[in-house]
């Protein structure tokens, strides 16, 4: 795996480099015409540059092939790139895969683009993402609710008790229970941390939930001088929670959450 | 409450977050057959990050799933060329590549 947090210091050049004819892998889009230049650290191993309109940049690298897999390798190049740029600037971050035909439509993109991107250029300037998941750290989280909800305990209890198979119903009717409970505990506690970190967050997505077990998927956008202080409060935040909880949080990320990049893709 | 924080202690710390923050569009695109390949791939970023599998490991297993994303993708695009045919694009971007988060 290539190591992001050595890369991360290389500065950027400050001169035009040559632009690779051909298809280009995009990045990110960047305030400003200072041309960046990151030898080796994209795709394939290609040179990183800037394409710019005369206001606003695209961050590319060439291209040999036009179809890039979501391999490993290939999610942390990008993820790489992104974050030398996030320690220059907040960028805003592709879709994985974005490939372009030739430097040209690129220009012609930002420019087709350039209101979309300078509006939302400005939401995240100066700001970092920070994901925050919260997880059940339970064996069965069936049996977690079960015992510490009474409503649960006693429905489990009753068709338990029949002393006989359940019917397909009463299945269904558990299972809606559970649900019904599992939501409930989630929203109670996605509002409760939200409200422990809404002096340090300009905003929040809340992103679905996709195991049972997971509690909330946040993603943060944090003013950057406040990314120590978002660690401390997370950390006094998971103190209100007790040992069925697991805390994994993560960042600074370009802001993946909360740009909207509906590509103009006609001529 | 347990809390992981961000101290690296090993070379694959973060990177199941990688595939979250920088793949969630694959997430997000796909359906059916494809969405059960990319949660495939979700568990093995996560049993790579909790040492469960090796880098070797991971790389083979890796590869059969993007063959089969690859597979499932050229059924997708070989049945959206018959509706319409797009050539004229110049920024290309494919199934799991539109749109964001």
């Amino acid at each position: 795996m290539r190591s992001s947090s050595s890369v991360a210091t290389l500065p950027a050049q400050p001169r035009e480099t040559a632009v690779a004819s051909g298809k280009n892998y995009i990045y990110a889009i960047v305030e400003g015409i200072e041309p960046r230049s990151y030898p080796s650290l994209g795709i394939e191993g290609k040179d990183v540059h800037t394409i710019s309109d005369g206001r606003i940049a695209a961050v590319v690298s060439g291209l040999a092939d036009s179809k890039i897999r979501p391999a490993r390798a290939n999610l942390t190049a990008h993820q790489s790139v992104l974050k030398c740029l996030l320690a220059e600037t907040t960028p805003l971050p592709m879709a994985f895969g974005s490939v372009a035909a030739s430097p040209e439509a690129i220009r012609r993109m930002l420019v087709r683009n350039r209101h979309s991107f300078q509006g939302q250029l400005r939401r995240v300037a100066g700001k970092i993402e920070m994901g925050l998941r919260v997880a059940w750290d339970t064996p069965n989280i069936f049996e977690y609710f079960v015992n510490t909800d009474a409503e649960l305990r006693a429905a489990r209890d009753r068709v338990a008790g029949a002393g006989r198979e359940l019917t397909r119903n009463e299945k269904i009717e558990l299972g809606r229970m559970f649900d019904r409970r599992l939501t409930e505990e989630r929203e109670q506690h996605t509002a409760k941390m939200q409200q422990a970190l809404v002096s340090v967050c300009v905003e929040f997505k809340v992103n679905q939930c996709r195991t049972e077990r997971e509690v909330m998927n946040l993603a943060c956008l944090v003013p950057r001088e406040a990314q120590e202080e978002f660690s401390a409060t997370v950390q006094a935040a998971a103190k209100l929670f007790d040992n069925n909880f697991a805390f994994d949080y993560s960042g600074p990320w370009a802001p993946h959450n909360f740009v909207e990049l509906e590509l103009d893709l006609e001529e | 409450m347990f809390l992981i924080d961000d101290i690296v202690t090993s070379p694959v710390r973060g990177i199941f977050w990688i595939f979250e923050e920088i793949n969630r569009v694959v997430q997000k695109e796909l359906a059916g057959e494809a969405e059960s390949v990319t949660e495939q791939l979700r568990l093995l970023y996560m049993q790579l990050e909790t040492s469960q599998i090796t880098e070797q490991q991971f790389d083979a297993a890796e590869k059969i799933l993007l063959d089969r994303l690859d597979a499932i993708e050229r059924r997708i695009k070989n049945g959206e060329e018959i509706e319409e045919s797009q050539d004229t694009e110049d920024v290309v971007v494919t199934e799991h590549e539109i749109g964001h988060p």
